[in-house]
Protein backbone atom coordinates (compact mmCIF):
# COMPACT_ATOMS: atom_id res chain seq x y z
CA UNK A 1 0.00 0.00 0.00
CA UNK A 2 0.90 3.46 -0.87
CA UNK A 3 0.14 4.53 2.49
CA UNK A 4 2.63 2.39 4.16
CA UNK A 5 5.31 3.15 2.12
CA UNK A 6 4.91 6.42 2.40
CA UNK A 7 6.90 7.25 -0.74
CA UNK A 8 10.07 4.95 0.26
CA UNK A 9 10.65 6.72 3.57
CA UNK A 10 8.57 4.20 5.48
CA UNK A 11 11.68 3.69 8.08
CA UNK A 12 11.35 7.53 9.14
CA UNK A 13 8.25 8.35 9.17
CA UNK A 14 6.67 4.70 11.03
CA UNK A 15 10.06 5.10 12.94
CA UNK A 16 8.83 8.57 14.48
CA UNK A 17 4.81 7.41 14.69
CA UNK A 18 6.03 4.25 16.42
CA UNK A 19 8.36 5.95 18.51
CA UNK A 20 5.56 8.66 19.18
CA UNK A 21 2.58 5.64 20.41
CA UNK A 22 5.79 3.76 22.06
CA UNK A 23 6.17 6.98 24.76
CA UNK A 24 2.89 8.18 25.04
CA UNK A 25 1.00 4.95 25.17
CA UNK A 26 3.85 3.52 27.52
CA UNK A 27 3.43 6.95 30.00
CA UNK A 28 -0.25 5.83 30.48
CA UNK A 29 0.56 1.95 30.99
CA UNK A 30 3.61 3.47 33.48
CA UNK A 31 1.28 5.73 35.36
CA UNK A 32 -1.55 2.99 35.40
CA UNK A 33 0.83 0.51 36.86
CA UNK A 34 2.05 3.08 39.47
CA UNK A 35 -1.06 3.75 40.71
CA UNK A 36 -2.20 -0.13 41.12
CA UNK A 37 1.33 0.00 43.41
CA UNK A 38 0.52 2.61 45.50
CA UNK A 39 -3.05 1.41 45.99
CA UNK A 40 -1.28 -2.23 46.92
CA UNK A 41 1.37 -0.72 49.45
CA UNK A 42 -1.05 1.62 51.12
CA UNK A 43 -3.80 -1.11 51.32
CA UNK A 44 -1.19 -3.67 52.81
CA UNK A 45 -0.20 -0.91 55.21
CA UNK A 46 -3.67 -0.50 56.17
CA UNK A 47 -4.51 -3.52 56.90
CA UNK A 48 -1.01 -3.74 59.10
CA UNK A 49 -1.85 -1.15 61.34
CA UNK A 50 -5.49 -2.32 61.62
CA UNK A 51 -4.51 -5.72 63.09
CA UNK A 52 -1.80 -4.03 65.11
CA UNK A 53 -4.10 -1.96 66.48
CA UNK A 54 -5.33 1.65 65.17
CA UNK A 55 -3.43 4.68 67.59
CA UNK B 1 -15.61 37.07 49.60
CA UNK B 2 -13.44 34.07 50.41
CA UNK B 3 -12.15 32.70 46.34
CA UNK B 4 -14.54 29.86 45.81
CA UNK B 5 -11.34 28.10 44.01
CA UNK B 6 -9.01 27.86 46.51
CA UNK B 7 -11.47 25.24 47.88
CA UNK B 8 -9.52 23.23 45.64
CA UNK B 9 -5.98 24.09 47.02
CA UNK B 10 -6.09 21.48 49.32
CA UNK B 11 -4.88 18.37 48.02
CA UNK B 12 -8.15 16.10 49.93
CA UNK B 13 -10.95 18.46 47.70
CA UNK B 14 -8.61 18.22 44.11
CA UNK B 15 -8.02 14.22 44.16
CA UNK B 16 -12.06 13.95 43.48
CA UNK B 17 -12.15 16.56 40.94
CA UNK B 18 -9.14 15.49 39.16
CA UNK B 19 -10.46 11.43 38.93
CA UNK B 20 -13.77 13.08 36.91
CA UNK B 21 -11.53 15.45 34.91
CA UNK B 22 -9.01 12.78 33.14
CA UNK B 23 -11.36 10.77 31.50
CA UNK B 24 -13.03 13.95 30.06
CA UNK B 25 -9.63 14.42 28.57
CA UNK B 26 -9.06 11.17 27.20
CA UNK B 27 -11.47 11.38 24.93
CA UNK B 28 -10.25 14.77 23.74
CA UNK B 29 -7.28 13.82 22.97
CA UNK B 30 -8.01 10.56 21.79
CA UNK B 31 -10.22 12.56 19.34
CA UNK B 32 -7.89 15.44 18.47
CA UNK B 33 -4.89 13.14 17.68
CA UNK B 34 -7.37 10.84 15.48
CA UNK B 35 -8.34 13.57 13.56
CA UNK B 36 -5.06 14.82 13.12
CA UNK B 37 -3.54 12.35 12.11
CA UNK B 38 -6.34 11.63 9.89
CA UNK B 39 -5.57 15.08 8.22
CA UNK B 40 -2.03 14.95 8.09
CA UNK B 41 -2.09 11.54 6.26
CA UNK B 42 -4.96 12.29 4.25
CA UNK B 43 -5.63 15.95 3.57
CA UNK B 44 -2.52 17.28 3.01
CA UNK B 45 -0.15 17.09 -0.35
CA UNK B 46 2.49 14.23 -0.65
CA UNK B 47 4.94 16.69 -0.93
CA UNK B 48 6.07 19.67 1.02
CA UNK B 49 6.63 22.21 -1.62
CA UNK B 50 7.39 26.07 -1.89
CA UNK B 51 11.02 27.11 -0.94
CA UNK B 52 11.93 24.13 0.93
CA UNK B 53 10.39 20.79 -1.14
CA UNK B 54 10.64 17.68 0.83
CA UNK B 55 9.18 14.44 0.20
CA UNK B 56 6.37 12.46 2.28
CA UNK B 57 8.67 12.21 5.12
CA UNK B 58 7.78 15.73 5.84
CA UNK B 59 4.95 14.24 7.90
CA UNK B 60 7.08 13.37 10.61
CA UNK B 61 6.22 17.57 11.23
CA UNK B 62 2.73 16.35 13.19
CA UNK B 63 4.75 14.68 15.86
CA UNK B 64 7.65 16.88 16.38
CA UNK B 65 6.54 20.76 15.59
CA UNK B 66 3.68 19.91 18.26
CA UNK B 67 5.84 17.73 20.82
CA UNK B 68 8.51 20.49 20.52
CA UNK B 69 5.82 22.82 21.55
CA UNK B 70 4.30 21.17 24.07
CA UNK B 71 7.87 20.56 25.54
CA UNK B 72 8.56 24.31 26.06
CA UNK B 73 4.78 24.76 27.43
CA UNK B 74 4.62 22.50 30.01
CA UNK B 75 8.08 23.51 30.94
CA UNK B 76 6.84 27.13 31.42
CA UNK B 77 3.55 25.65 33.39
CA UNK B 78 6.07 23.42 35.45
CA UNK B 79 7.87 26.56 36.75
CA UNK B 80 4.03 28.28 37.02
CA UNK B 81 3.18 25.99 39.38
CA UNK B 82 6.72 26.25 40.98
CA UNK B 83 6.42 29.70 41.41
CA UNK B 84 3.02 29.86 43.05
CA UNK B 85 4.25 27.26 45.50
CA UNK B 86 7.09 29.33 46.45
CA UNK B 87 4.95 32.42 46.93
CA UNK B 88 1.75 30.94 48.39
CA UNK B 89 3.45 28.05 50.00
CA UNK B 90 1.03 25.84 48.82
CA UNK B 91 1.66 21.95 48.38
CA UNK B 92 -0.48 20.92 46.06
CA UNK B 93 1.21 23.66 43.97
CA UNK B 94 4.56 21.76 44.39
CA UNK B 95 2.72 18.22 43.88
CA UNK B 96 1.67 19.86 40.19
CA UNK B 97 5.00 20.60 38.99
CA UNK B 98 6.30 17.56 40.25
CA UNK B 99 3.28 15.94 37.84
CA UNK B 100 3.88 18.39 34.58
CA UNK B 101 7.61 17.40 34.69
CA UNK B 102 7.91 13.59 33.17
CA UNK B 103 4.83 14.69 30.89
CA UNK B 104 7.49 17.51 29.68
CA UNK B 105 10.67 15.21 29.56
CA UNK B 106 8.72 12.67 27.04
CA UNK B 107 7.97 15.37 24.80
CA UNK B 108 11.12 16.71 24.72
CA UNK B 109 12.55 13.42 23.56
CA UNK B 110 10.20 12.92 21.71
CA UNK B 111 10.79 16.13 19.73
CA UNK B 112 14.67 15.05 19.29
CA UNK B 113 13.91 11.35 17.94
CA UNK B 114 11.74 12.62 16.02
CA UNK B 115 13.86 15.60 14.78
CA UNK B 116 16.44 13.38 14.42
CA UNK B 117 14.24 10.61 11.91
CA UNK B 118 13.55 13.96 9.89
CA UNK B 119 16.35 14.88 9.82
CA UNK B 120 18.20 11.88 8.05
CA UNK B 121 16.17 12.07 4.53
CA UNK B 122 15.83 15.91 4.61
CA UNK B 123 19.51 16.85 5.87
CA UNK B 124 21.29 13.60 5.31
CA UNK B 125 22.51 13.34 8.78
CA UNK B 126 20.58 12.33 12.12
CA UNK B 127 22.31 14.89 14.06
CA UNK B 128 23.20 18.16 12.90
CA UNK B 129 23.70 20.83 15.95
CA UNK B 130 21.17 22.66 14.08
CA UNK B 131 19.92 25.20 16.57
CA UNK B 132 16.71 24.72 17.43
CA UNK B 133 17.22 20.73 17.86
CA UNK B 134 20.27 21.80 20.25
CA UNK B 135 17.91 24.18 22.42
CA UNK B 136 15.61 20.69 22.54
CA UNK B 137 18.25 19.12 24.61
CA UNK B 138 19.48 21.68 26.68
CA UNK B 139 15.75 22.00 27.66
CA UNK B 140 15.68 17.87 28.11
CA UNK B 141 18.84 18.27 30.10
CA UNK B 142 17.01 20.77 32.20
CA UNK B 143 13.97 18.55 32.68
CA UNK B 144 15.97 15.77 33.90
CA UNK B 145 17.67 17.82 36.29
CA UNK B 146 15.13 18.97 37.93
CA UNK B 147 13.72 15.26 38.06
CA UNK B 148 17.25 14.60 39.51
CA UNK B 149 17.47 17.15 41.91
CA UNK B 150 13.98 16.21 43.43
CA UNK B 151 14.74 12.56 43.87
CA UNK B 152 18.23 13.42 45.51
CA UNK B 153 16.77 15.53 48.42
CA UNK B 154 14.60 13.19 51.22
CA UNK B 155 12.97 16.00 52.46
CA UNK B 156 9.91 16.55 50.34
CA UNK B 157 9.64 19.89 51.92
CA UNK B 158 13.10 20.82 50.46
CA UNK B 159 13.15 18.88 47.56
CA UNK B 160 10.04 20.59 46.30
CA UNK B 161 11.50 24.32 46.81
CA UNK B 162 14.76 23.58 45.75
CA UNK B 163 14.17 21.89 42.50
CA UNK B 164 10.89 24.91 42.35
CA UNK B 165 14.03 27.73 42.28
CA UNK B 166 15.75 25.55 39.69
CA UNK B 167 12.92 25.39 37.33
CA UNK B 168 12.78 29.42 37.69
CA UNK B 169 16.40 29.72 37.79
CA UNK B 170 16.21 27.40 34.39
CA UNK B 171 13.70 29.57 33.41
CA UNK B 172 15.49 33.00 33.17
CA UNK B 173 18.06 31.80 31.72
CA UNK B 174 16.18 29.49 28.67
CA UNK B 175 16.37 32.49 26.26
CA UNK B 176 19.89 33.26 27.25
CA UNK B 177 21.06 29.46 26.40
CA UNK B 178 18.94 29.76 23.41
CA UNK B 179 19.91 32.86 22.12
CA UNK B 180 23.38 31.95 22.64
CA UNK B 181 23.20 28.70 20.26
CA UNK B 182 21.27 30.43 18.07
CA UNK B 183 23.51 33.00 17.33
CA UNK B 184 27.05 32.40 18.29
CA UNK B 185 28.69 34.97 16.08
CA UNK B 186 27.16 38.50 17.15
CA UNK B 187 28.93 39.82 14.23
CA UNK B 188 27.02 38.41 11.65
CA UNK B 189 23.75 37.19 13.30
CA UNK B 190 20.37 37.85 11.59
CA UNK B 191 18.26 38.93 14.39
CA UNK B 192 16.28 35.60 14.98
CA UNK B 193 16.82 32.99 12.72
CA UNK B 194 14.52 32.27 10.15
CA UNK B 195 11.29 31.55 11.34
CA UNK B 196 9.89 29.88 8.40
CA UNK B 197 6.54 32.22 9.14
CA UNK B 198 3.66 29.75 10.44
CA UNK B 199 1.43 32.00 7.36
CA UNK B 200 3.47 30.26 4.65
CA UNK B 201 2.82 26.78 5.52
CA UNK B 202 -0.27 25.73 3.52
CA UNK B 203 -3.50 25.20 5.28
CA UNK B 204 -4.12 21.77 5.66
CA UNK B 205 -1.12 21.13 7.22
CA UNK B 206 -0.97 23.92 9.48
CA UNK B 207 -4.31 22.30 10.22
CA UNK B 208 -2.99 19.33 11.44
CA UNK B 209 0.06 20.51 13.79
CA UNK B 210 -2.46 22.70 15.50
CA UNK B 211 -5.23 19.72 15.89
CA UNK B 212 -1.94 17.41 17.16
CA UNK B 213 -0.93 20.26 19.56
CA UNK B 214 -4.08 20.36 21.12
CA UNK B 215 -4.52 16.84 21.14
CA UNK B 216 -0.91 16.57 22.45
CA UNK B 217 -2.01 19.30 25.34
CA UNK B 218 -5.64 17.48 26.42
CA UNK B 219 -3.08 14.14 26.64
CA UNK B 220 -0.67 16.29 29.21
CA UNK B 221 -3.58 16.85 31.20
CA UNK B 222 -4.44 13.60 31.91
CA UNK B 223 -1.22 12.43 32.21
CA UNK B 224 -0.35 15.23 34.47
CA UNK B 225 -3.50 14.41 36.75
CA UNK B 226 -3.18 11.07 36.38
CA UNK B 227 0.16 11.43 38.12
CA UNK B 228 -0.78 14.16 40.09
CA UNK B 229 -3.11 11.73 41.71
CA UNK B 230 -0.40 9.00 42.83
CA UNK B 231 1.59 12.13 44.00
CA UNK B 232 -1.29 13.17 46.52
CA UNK B 233 -1.90 9.42 47.59
CA UNK B 234 1.82 9.07 48.37
CA UNK B 235 2.58 12.14 50.40
CA UNK B 236 -0.99 12.42 51.95
CA UNK B 237 -1.16 8.86 53.12
CA UNK B 238 -1.59 9.30 56.44
CA UNK B 239 -4.54 11.88 56.34
CA UNK B 240 -8.41 9.55 56.79
CA UNK B 241 -9.57 10.91 53.53
CA UNK B 242 -6.70 8.49 51.64
CA UNK B 243 -7.44 5.37 53.87
CA UNK B 244 -10.91 5.42 52.44
CA UNK B 245 -9.95 5.94 49.18
CA UNK B 246 -7.45 2.94 49.12
CA UNK B 247 -10.26 1.18 50.68
CA UNK B 248 -12.58 1.66 48.23
CA UNK B 249 -10.94 2.39 44.99
CA UNK B 250 -8.31 -0.04 46.14
CA UNK B 251 -11.12 -2.72 46.24
CA UNK B 252 -12.03 -1.91 42.70
CA UNK B 253 -9.33 -1.57 40.89
CA UNK B 254 -6.95 -4.11 42.59
CA UNK B 255 -9.46 -6.95 41.18
CA UNK B 256 -7.50 -9.99 39.56
CA UNK C 1 28.66 46.58 55.04
CA UNK C 2 31.26 46.82 53.31
CA UNK C 3 33.57 45.38 56.45
CA UNK C 4 31.55 42.45 57.01
CA UNK C 5 32.07 41.53 53.11
CA UNK C 6 35.90 41.87 52.99
CA UNK C 7 36.19 40.19 56.66
CA UNK C 8 34.44 37.05 55.14
CA UNK C 9 36.55 37.11 51.51
CA UNK C 10 39.86 37.66 53.82
CA UNK C 11 38.77 34.55 56.10
CA UNK C 12 38.18 32.11 52.95
CA UNK C 13 41.31 33.35 51.67
CA UNK C 14 42.99 32.43 54.86
CA UNK C 15 41.24 29.19 55.22
CA UNK C 16 42.33 28.12 51.50
CA UNK C 17 45.68 29.08 52.37
CA UNK C 18 46.33 26.32 54.83
CA UNK C 19 44.73 23.67 52.73
CA UNK C 20 46.50 24.76 49.60
CA UNK C 21 46.54 21.84 47.97
CA UNK C 22 43.05 22.40 47.17
CA UNK C 23 43.45 25.25 44.90
CA UNK C 24 46.34 23.80 43.32
CA UNK C 25 44.45 20.65 42.68
CA UNK C 26 42.11 22.55 40.27
CA UNK C 27 43.90 24.36 38.99
CA UNK C 28 45.98 20.82 37.63
CA UNK C 29 43.26 19.40 36.72
CA UNK C 30 42.86 22.40 34.21
CA UNK C 31 46.10 21.81 32.96
CA UNK C 32 46.16 17.52 32.97
CA UNK C 33 42.54 17.82 30.70
CA UNK C 34 44.34 20.74 27.91
CA UNK C 35 46.97 18.65 27.41
CA UNK C 36 45.25 14.96 27.37
CA UNK C 37 43.01 16.33 24.35
CA UNK C 38 46.06 16.57 21.75
CA UNK C 39 47.41 13.21 22.92
CA UNK C 40 43.47 12.27 22.08
CA UNK C 41 43.14 14.27 18.77
CA UNK C 42 46.50 14.50 17.11
CA UNK C 43 49.14 17.18 17.80
CA UNK C 44 48.61 18.77 14.26
CA UNK C 45 49.29 22.84 14.46
CA UNK C 46 45.94 23.51 12.46
CA UNK C 47 43.75 20.72 14.46
CA UNK C 48 45.08 22.29 17.99
CA UNK C 49 44.59 25.56 16.59
CA UNK C 50 40.86 25.12 15.86
CA UNK C 51 40.41 23.43 18.99
CA UNK C 52 41.81 25.21 21.56
CA UNK C 53 39.76 28.02 22.45
CA UNK C 54 36.86 25.37 22.80
CA UNK C 55 39.30 22.66 24.74
CA UNK C 56 40.35 25.56 27.15
CA UNK C 57 36.62 26.70 28.12
CA UNK C 58 35.51 23.09 28.24
CA UNK C 59 38.05 22.91 30.99
CA UNK C 60 37.59 25.87 32.71
CA UNK C 61 34.02 25.11 33.05
CA UNK C 62 34.78 21.08 34.43
CA UNK C 63 37.35 23.02 36.94
CA UNK C 64 35.31 25.47 38.45
CA UNK C 65 32.75 22.58 39.06
CA UNK C 66 35.01 20.33 40.27
CA UNK C 67 35.48 23.09 42.78
CA UNK C 68 32.83 24.19 43.82
CA UNK C 69 31.97 21.22 45.85
CA UNK C 70 34.40 23.38 48.03
CA UNK C 71 32.30 26.61 47.95
CA UNK C 72 30.05 26.24 50.65
CA UNK C 73 30.84 22.82 52.13
CA UNK C 74 32.95 23.35 54.96
CA UNK C 75 31.21 26.17 56.45
CA UNK C 76 27.71 23.77 55.88
CA UNK C 77 29.64 21.30 58.07
CA UNK C 78 30.72 23.15 60.83
CA UNK C 79 27.85 24.90 61.31
CA UNK C 80 29.26 28.95 60.12
CA UNK C 81 26.39 28.96 57.42
CA UNK C 82 23.60 28.41 59.80
CA UNK C 83 25.31 31.39 62.03
CA UNK C 84 25.62 33.73 58.44
CA UNK C 85 21.80 32.60 57.65
CA UNK C 86 21.23 33.89 61.04
CA UNK C 87 22.93 37.33 60.99
CA UNK C 88 21.12 40.75 60.50
CA UNK C 89 23.71 40.98 57.71
CA UNK C 90 22.56 40.55 54.01
CA UNK C 91 23.00 36.69 53.20
CA UNK C 92 23.74 37.99 49.52
CA UNK C 93 26.27 40.29 50.41
CA UNK C 94 27.75 37.57 52.54
CA UNK C 95 27.68 34.70 49.69
CA UNK C 96 29.07 37.55 47.06
CA UNK C 97 31.93 37.81 49.74
CA UNK C 98 32.08 33.83 49.25
CA UNK C 99 32.29 33.58 45.99
CA UNK C 100 34.80 36.05 45.37
CA UNK C 101 37.03 34.36 47.44
CA UNK C 102 36.61 31.52 45.30
CA UNK C 103 37.10 32.75 42.15
CA UNK C 104 40.29 34.22 43.38
CA UNK C 105 41.47 30.83 44.43
CA UNK C 106 40.24 28.92 41.16
CA UNK C 107 39.32 31.47 38.93
CA UNK C 108 41.87 33.94 38.55
CA UNK C 109 44.64 30.95 38.25
CA UNK C 110 43.27 30.02 34.94
CA UNK C 111 43.17 33.09 33.97
CA UNK C 112 47.16 33.48 34.46
CA UNK C 113 48.03 30.08 33.48
CA UNK C 114 46.49 30.73 29.72
CA UNK C 115 49.54 31.64 28.32
CA UNK C 116 51.20 28.61 29.03
CA UNK C 117 48.01 26.62 27.37
CA UNK C 118 47.61 29.17 24.43
CA UNK C 119 51.35 28.23 23.41
CA UNK C 120 50.57 23.95 23.77
CA UNK C 121 47.93 25.17 21.51
CA UNK C 122 49.74 27.50 18.74
CA UNK C 123 47.58 29.95 19.67
CA UNK C 124 48.60 34.11 18.47
CA UNK C 125 49.48 36.29 21.05
CA UNK C 126 46.65 38.26 19.95
CA UNK C 127 44.25 35.48 20.63
CA UNK C 128 46.10 34.37 23.87
CA UNK C 129 45.51 38.25 25.00
CA UNK C 130 41.75 37.60 24.05
CA UNK C 131 41.80 34.35 26.04
CA UNK C 132 42.92 36.08 29.02
CA UNK C 133 40.53 38.53 28.67
CA UNK C 134 38.01 35.99 28.03
CA UNK C 135 38.26 33.92 30.83
CA UNK C 136 38.45 37.01 33.42
CA UNK C 137 35.46 38.02 32.20
CA UNK C 138 33.71 34.65 32.00
CA UNK C 139 35.04 32.60 35.41
CA UNK C 140 33.64 35.01 37.65
CA UNK C 141 29.91 33.99 36.21
CA UNK C 142 30.64 30.19 36.59
CA UNK C 143 31.44 30.45 40.03
CA UNK C 144 28.75 33.31 40.78
CA UNK C 145 25.81 30.57 38.59
CA UNK C 146 27.76 27.47 40.11
CA UNK C 147 27.16 28.75 43.50
CA UNK C 148 23.38 28.60 43.16
CA UNK C 149 23.70 24.98 42.08
CA UNK C 150 26.81 24.10 44.96
CA UNK C 151 23.28 25.95 47.39
CA UNK C 152 20.53 24.06 46.30
CA UNK C 153 23.32 20.40 46.06
CA UNK C 154 24.25 21.08 49.69
CA UNK C 155 24.64 18.31 51.61
CA UNK C 156 23.50 16.00 49.52
CA UNK C 157 24.92 12.35 48.64
CA UNK C 158 26.21 12.35 44.69
CA UNK C 159 26.41 16.07 44.99
CA UNK C 160 28.88 16.55 42.56
CA UNK C 161 27.69 14.54 39.36
CA UNK C 162 24.29 16.25 40.50
CA UNK C 163 25.92 19.68 40.51
CA UNK C 164 27.14 19.21 36.75
CA UNK C 165 24.10 17.99 35.65
CA UNK C 166 22.22 20.94 36.64
CA UNK C 167 25.14 23.62 36.23
CA UNK C 168 26.17 22.93 33.11
CA UNK C 169 23.25 23.74 30.86
CA UNK C 170 23.22 26.93 32.67
CA UNK C 171 27.14 27.32 31.67
CA UNK C 172 26.53 27.48 28.07
CA UNK C 173 26.02 30.68 26.88
CA UNK C 174 29.50 31.67 28.72
CA UNK C 175 31.16 28.96 26.31
CA UNK C 176 29.72 29.98 23.67
CA UNK C 177 31.11 33.51 23.72
CA UNK C 178 34.02 32.99 25.71
CA UNK C 179 35.31 30.08 23.21
CA UNK C 180 33.87 32.23 20.07
CA UNK C 181 35.96 35.35 21.38
CA UNK C 182 39.10 33.12 21.27
CA UNK C 183 38.50 32.20 17.80
CA UNK C 184 37.52 35.09 16.14
CA UNK C 185 40.66 37.19 17.34
CA UNK C 186 42.57 34.93 15.20
CA UNK C 187 40.67 36.16 12.10
CA UNK C 188 40.05 39.88 13.22
CA UNK C 189 40.74 41.33 16.52
CA UNK C 190 38.36 44.19 16.49
CA UNK C 191 35.32 41.06 15.67
CA UNK C 192 35.94 40.32 19.39
CA UNK C 193 34.80 43.50 20.95
CA UNK C 194 30.81 42.10 20.67
CA UNK C 195 31.64 38.92 22.77
CA UNK C 196 33.73 40.95 25.54
CA UNK C 197 30.72 43.19 25.50
CA UNK C 198 28.50 40.14 26.26
CA UNK C 199 30.72 38.73 28.92
CA UNK C 200 30.84 41.97 30.34
CA UNK C 201 27.01 42.06 30.23
CA UNK C 202 26.53 38.63 32.00
CA UNK C 203 28.91 39.59 34.37
CA UNK C 204 27.46 42.48 35.79
CA UNK C 205 24.08 40.71 35.31
CA UNK C 206 25.11 37.78 37.78
CA UNK C 207 26.87 39.72 39.94
CA UNK C 208 23.68 40.95 41.19
CA UNK C 209 21.19 37.98 40.31
CA UNK C 210 23.42 35.39 40.96
CA UNK C 211 24.17 35.79 44.83
CA UNK C 212 20.29 36.68 45.48
CA UNK C 213 19.49 33.23 43.94
CA UNK C 214 22.14 31.68 45.86
CA UNK C 215 20.81 33.13 48.96
CA UNK C 216 16.99 31.83 48.88
CA UNK C 217 18.71 28.65 47.53
CA UNK C 218 20.94 28.90 50.80
CA UNK C 219 17.85 29.15 52.58
CA UNK C 220 16.05 26.28 51.42
CA UNK C 221 18.60 23.67 52.45
CA UNK C 222 19.18 24.59 55.46
CA UNK C 223 16.18 25.55 56.82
Amino acid sequence: MEFLSQGGYAGFVWGSYGMALVLLVGEVVGLRRQRRTILARLGRLLRLRGSGGDQ
Amino acid sequence: MPNPWFKYASPAAFYPLAGRLIPMFWVLAAGLILLGLYWGFFQTPDQLGGTNPQKEYYRIIFIHVPAAWMSMWLYVVMVGWAAIGLVFNTRLSFMMANAVAPTGAVFTFLALWTGAFWGRPSWGTYWDWDPRLTSELILFFLYIGYIALHSAIDDTRRADRAAALLAIVGLVMVPVIFWSINCPDPNQCAALHQRSGLGKIEGNILFSMLIMTLGFWMYSFATTLMRLRGVILNRESEATWVREVVRTEGRLELQP
Amino acid sequence: MIKIFWRILTRDLLLAMRRRTDVLTTLFFFVIVVSLFPLGVGTERQVLRILGPGVVWVAALLASMLALERLFAADYEDGTLEQMLLTAQPLPLLVLAKVVAHWLLTGLPLVLIAPLIGMQYHLSEAAIGVMMLALLLGTPVLSLIGAIGAALTLGLRGGGILLSLLILPLYIPVLVYGAGAVEVSAVEVADTQPYLMLLSAFLLSTLVLAPLAASAALRISIE
